[in-house]
């Protein structure tokens, strides 16, 4: 699943690292999902949303928008 | 460096030790068995845990206890569990090309492996039925 977190990330300014400790990941983490090595649950994908102040369905691109 | 590279060297230079200790008892015709083999794999497994997954406080690798972790964890048992019966099958095999028997233990253990994930599966499932 193709996403824009670190599109989002840069516009919010802040790096891998300090995303990973709002959302209680480790930066690998973010980096996998940020590179489509890793489709996060649910949950996380809420908590990267609300942390990023993004709608879910704009920071998730679902197969036709790609 | 990190405590988790720090622990890494300190456990693998432990490993080579041991290894290194083993291969001089086998040169010299002394017996290696059950000790050494324990020992090198509990020290294996240490290491390998040790270079795979991070600590919390130093912010430094993968942790276990995340969902990337547990992924990690699920997609491996998976393939350890495929890896460890065929490894199984051919140590059966291997007894019965090189010692012309079949040990009843080792086939049991073969069969046994083979059932023990459709059965897990099957008493897993019943919890979401």
């Amino acid at each position: 699943m193709r996403n824009r977190i670190k599109e989002y990330r840069e516009k919010k300014g802040i790096s891998q690292g300090e995303l990973a400790d709002l959302c209680n990941v480790s930066r690998q983490t973010i980096n996998a999902i940020e590179n489509n090595k890793y489709d996060p649950s649910l949950q996380l994908a809420f908590n990267l949303s609300k942390t990023l102040g993004v709608k879910i369905d704009n920071l998730f691109l679902s197969g036709e928008e790609i | 460096m990190s405590t988790r590279k720090i622990g890494a060297i300190i456990i693998g230079a432990a490993t080579l030790i041991v290894i290194g200790y083993s291969i001089f008892k086998i040169i010299t015709g002394k017996e290696v068995g059950f000790n050494e083999v324990i020992v090198i794999g509990t020290l294996l497994m240490m290491f390998f845990s040790a270079i795979t997954w991070g600590n919390k406080e130093e912010k430094d690798g993968i942790l276990l206890e995340e969902e990337l972790g547990q992924r990690i964890t699920e997609e491996s048992s998976k393939i350890s569990y495929f890896i460890l019966l065929f490894f199984i099958l051919a140590a059966v095999a291997a007894d019965k090309l090189i010692n012309g028997t079949i040990n009843v233990f080792l086939l049991g253990i073969l069969g046994l492996a083979m059932i023990i994930l459709p059965f897990v599966e099957f008493l897993v499932a019943k919890k979401y039925q």
